[in-house]
Parts: structure tokens; C-alpha cells; sequence
């Protein structure tokens, strides 16, 4: 169970972003998803959720295509993009677009929005969010059907100190629960605090794929460094390459 | 799955539910009438085709006795872009608003979306566009215009307008979904909405001029006048070719939406 990643590929007219990449995210665990820059990790969660179709290869969840699930928002909870709402409707109504579509009933809607402390801004445009409160509106939507398995592309990003704390309690207290939680950070220290198990990749393909624990403690190293080590080779954009000619 | 994290006793606020078609309708109900825009465009339009008759009536020194009831839905011609508008806005915003990927997240059988657009607006087109003229027959009536002469061929202009731009907006829908871009949207229906007819015109080949009835305003508009024995199509024929453009258009945008990535 969990997801299962299976020999997913996707290309771009001439560009492979993801190249027979297999992996299992396991429940009951946090997993981080780490990856330079074009890395593929969009690419992989959007393909997981069937947005993007695989040139080749497959993602299950639970056992299922994602394609499949009758009732997709009670399974999992997707977070992609911090700008996911119109600009010119409000927050709460935003919410309720989404729980129409499963007949959630409007107490969810209003649940959601006190978990995420949107209170203040339910009956404001999205268009006026800054970029944190977009990220709780979509941390909302991911959670109006109380998933079984959160797959989230950095939901830290924008987030304020608060907000930070909060969500790091909150994957945790999923993974407690024995829910599957994958998410994707380039913010490492943070993401030290609360994965259990890592999952890297590079240029499309994996790198690692390990317990935080064998890559950090074990080898007496931090996050950051272990990162650095095995995506050395990996990645695409570097900045001041010309500086490091010089010297 | 009980739920601490996530907000109480979370199972039973989402325990039965499943994705329906008639829930992604009402979600595309939902949407659509949360964006003030839309409801502005509507307005506008039943308001292009009451105020025109209304300048007609107006304008004419017998009251309007000299007037058909055809004359009264001028306005129609004027009108008949902002439903266009309204359904190409209704697809293409999912992809310039970014909400695209939270619809099909929540729907990813895909093709429910589109069938919700079209019969959120396809019927908010349609009993605009009857209302309005209704309203515009109405006054036309009461200031003279002897409506009830023929009341066949006012039901068929009430209901006919409705029809004409229920249609007219499903087609601009399947063109959104196909195209998505939403400028491009835009450039592509009036290409066939407007300029096509008008292009055909220029051409001096009979055959060219034949042919261009069959395009869906020249045809879709016959539903809106007299039977005329000199045209090929019969208003419900010509409604009918209206129809097949349509049914073409959205039959493209749901392969579109099937094979494309969200
Ligand atoms: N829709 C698309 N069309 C064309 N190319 C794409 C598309 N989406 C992604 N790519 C390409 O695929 C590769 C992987 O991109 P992706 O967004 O998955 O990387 P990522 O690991 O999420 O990067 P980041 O850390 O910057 O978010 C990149 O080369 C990118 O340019
Ligand atoms: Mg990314």
C-alpha cells in the first residue's frame, strides 16, 4: 500500500523530465522528496495524481491507479501550486467548488478553514492572498476530504514561522495516524525535523532512496550535506558558474 | 479514518460521499455564479436584446405597428458574442485562473467537468436569451406590434432565441476546451462565428455562398426568421446544422481533454 511509483517516465516534446523512476512511499511515515531544480519532482507528483499522463510506466495508490478512485478527494489530498484558486472568488467559495464535486457537506468546508486559519479571509478574493495564505487555501483544499495520503509539492513555501511550526505538527500527527505523507522541499533543515524517510532524485532519475536516519546520523552528516554529496553530479542550474571558472 | 489531525470527527463529515455527475454540475453551478463577471455578462446580454426593441419601438412614428416581430430581436445579432464569451471563459479561466489542476484533481475522469460546463451554461444562455425575448415580443405587444398574428412563430422565436444562443455558447465552450488559450479562444470563434460568413461573401463562387449557409450563425440564425422557401435549410434544419457544429466542437474538446495533460 502507499504509493508505488513504477517504471514513470514522462517526456516533453524532446525533454525526458522523468526517466523510469520506481519508488515506494510508505504509509504511516513522512517522506521527503528532494531534488535539484527540474529535478522531475513536480513532474512525478503530477503524474502520481493523473494530471500529467506517463509517456511510460505507472503510479498506483492503495493499489489503484488515481484515475480510478470514486471518490479521489477522500483517498488524497494534493497540494501542487500555491496559486490554485480564481483571483476574483472568495476563499470559502473556492472551498466549496471543490466539496460540491464530492458532496462534502458545507460543516467540512467551514472545518478546514478554521484548521488552516483562514478564518479572517474565507469571504476575501483569493486574488488579494499573499503567497502564505495561498498556501494554507491549498493546504485546505487537500484536507477538505480527510485523506489517506497527502502528497504535497512544497507546501512550506511562504509559509510564515507560525505557519511552518503548524504544518510540521500536522504531517507528523498524519503519519501518526498510519497515513501516507510525501511531500517536496528544497528547505532541508526543515525538512530534517520531520521526514522519516527520503526519496531523491536527479535529471529524472533516483538518486536515493533511504531512511533520513542511514543518510544523516549514520554517516554523521546533516541533511544538507548528504544532499549535497549525491546530487553533485545532478544538477542542471548552477549559479556563478563563472566565478568558479576563475578560481 | 478517524481523524485528530485533520479536524474532529472528520469520518462522518465526508464518510458517503463520491464524485456524481450531478455534484460536478452543481460544483460548475457553484462556479460560475461566484464569479461576478459572469453574472454581469448575462445581464448584458438580456439587456442588449430588450433595450434594442426597445429603441426600435422607440424610433418608429406608428408606435410600432410597422414592425414585425422579427424586427424586435435585432438585438439578438448584437448579443450573440457575450454568450460566446461566457462559455469560452467558463473552460479557458481553469487554465489562466490556475484552478484546473484542484477540478480535475477532484474529477479525474475529466469528462464530467466539461458536461457540467455545458449544462450550467448552456441552460443559463438559453433562458437568458428566451427571456429576454420574451420581455422584447412583450413590449413589442403592447406598443402595437401585432405578435399574436402568428403565435407559432412567436413560440419559435422565444424558444428559438434561447436555443440560438445556448448553442452558440456550447460551441465556444468545445472551442475553449480545444484551444484553452483563452485570446486564442476568442480569435478562433469569432473566425467562425463571424468573419467566416462575412469572408464567404467576398468570394464570387455560388458554390462558396451555398456552402457558407451551412456555417453555424448563417444557419443557427434561420431559426429567428419567417419560413422562406428560397433557402434550402427550414429554421429547424438550420437550428439542426447549429447543432451538429456544436456536437462536433465539444466530441473535439472531450478527446482534447482525454489525450492532453491537465
Ligand atoms: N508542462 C511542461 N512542459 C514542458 N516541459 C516541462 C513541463 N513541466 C516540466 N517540464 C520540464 O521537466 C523538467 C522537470 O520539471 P519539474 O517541474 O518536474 O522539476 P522539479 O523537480 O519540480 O523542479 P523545482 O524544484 O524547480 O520545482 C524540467 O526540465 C522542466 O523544464
Ligand atoms: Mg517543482
Amino acid at each position: 500500500m502507499g504509493i508505488q511509483v513504477q517504471s514513470l517516465s514522462k517526456r516533453y516534446g524532446r525533454t525526458w523530465a522523468v526517466r523510469d523512476l520506481s519508488f515506494e512511499v510508505q504509509p504511516g511515515r513522512v517522506t521527503g522528496f528532494l531534488g535539484p531544480n527540474g529535478a522531475g519532482k513536480s513532474t512525478t507528483m503530477r503524474s502520481i495524481v493523473g494530471l500529467d499522463r506517463p509517456t511510460t510506466g505507472a503510479a498506483l495508490i492503495d493499489g489503484a491507479p488515481y484515475a480510478r478512485l470514486r471518490a479521489p478527494l477522500r483517498e488524497v489530498g494534493t497540494l501542487l501550486d500555491a496559486r490554485a484558486a480564481h483571483r476574483s472568488r472568495r476563499a470559502v467559495d473556492h472551498l466549496r467548488t471543490v466539496a460540491a464535486t464530492h458532496g462534502f457537506p458545507a460543516k467540512r468546508v467551514d472545518e478546514v478553514i478554521g484548521l488552516t486559519g483562514l478564518e479572517s479571509a474565507a469571504r476575501v478574493k483569493a486574488g488579494k492572498f499573499s503567497l502564505g495564505m495561498g498556501q494554507r487555501l491549498g493546504i485546505a483544499v487537500a484536507l477538505l476530504g480527510d485523506p489517506h495520503t497527502l502528497i504535497l509539492d512544497e507546501p512550506v513555501n511562504g509559509l510564515d514561522p507560525e505557519g511552518v511550526t503548524w504544518i510540521r505538527g500536522l504531517l507528523s500527527a498524519l503519519a501518526a495516524e498510519g497515513r501516507t505523507v510525501f511531500l517536496s522541499s528544497h528547505l532541508l533543515s526543515e525538512l530534517a525535523l520531520v521526514v522519516d524517510h527520503v526519496v531523491v532524485i536527479g535529471r529524472g532519475r533516483l538518486i536515493a532512496d533511504a531512511p533520513l536516519m542511514t543518510l544523516t546520523s549514520d554517516a554523521g552528516r546533516t541533511l544538507e550535506e548528504a544532499y549535497i554529496a549525491l546530487t553533485r553530479d545532478a544538477v542542471e542550474y548552477r549559479a556563478g558558474d563563472a566565478d568558479g571558472a576563475r578560481s | 479514518m478517524s481523524a485528530a489531525a485533520t479536524g474532529a470527527a472528520t469520518s462522518t463529515a465526508t464518510g458517503a460521499s463520491s464524485v456524481s455527475v450531478a455534484r460536478v454540475v452543481r460544483a460548475e453551478w457553484t462556479k460560475f455564479r461566484t464569479l461576478p463577471s459572469n453574472l454581469i455578462t448575462v445581464a448584458i446580454t438580456f439587456v442588449t436584446i430588450v433595450g434594442l426593441a426597445g429603441v426600435l419601438l422607440a424610433a418608429s412614428d406608428d408606435g410600432g405597428t410597422a414592425l414585425a416581430p422579427v424586427d424586435l430581436l435585432a438585438g439578438v445579432s448584437w448579443a450573440q458574442f457575450l454568450p460566446a464569451v461566457l462559455g469560452i471563459v467558463a473552460i479557458c479561466s481553469e487554465w489562466a485562473a490556475g484552478t484546473s489542476r484542484v477540478t480535475f484533481l477532484a474529477v479525474p475522469t475529466r469528462w464530467p467537468v466539461l458536461a457540467g460546463k455545458v449544462a450550467v451554461v448552456g441552460v443559463v444562455t438559453f433562458v437568458a436569451g428566451a427571456a429576454a425575448a420574451a420581455g422584447a415580443l412583450a413590449m413589442g405587444a403592447a406598443a402595437g406590434v401585432d405578435v399574436g398574428a402568428d403565435p407559432a412563430l412567436a413560440i419559435r422565436l422565444v424558444s428559438g432565441t434561447g436555443l440560438y444562443l445556448g448553442t452558440i455558447a456550447v460551441f465556444a465552450l468545445g472551442v475553449g476546451a480545444i484551444v484553452r488559450n483563452l485570446v486564442g479562444s476568442i480569435l478562433t470563434a469569432v473566425g467562425f462565428l463571424w468573419i467566416a460568413p462575412f469572408a464567404a461573401v467576398m468570394i464570387p463562387v455560388p458554390e462558396v455562398h451555398e456552402l457558407a449557409g451551412y456555417l453555424p450563425t448563417s444557419a443557427g440564425a434561420l431559426l429567428l426568421t419567417p419560413d422562406n422557401p428560397a433557402v434550402e435549410l427550414t429554421p429547424w434544419g438550420g437550428y439542426a446544422v447549429l447543432l451538429a457544429w456544436a456536437a462536433a466542437a465539444l466530441a473535439g474538446a472531450l478527446l482534447t481533454l482525454r489525450v492532453r495533460d491537465v
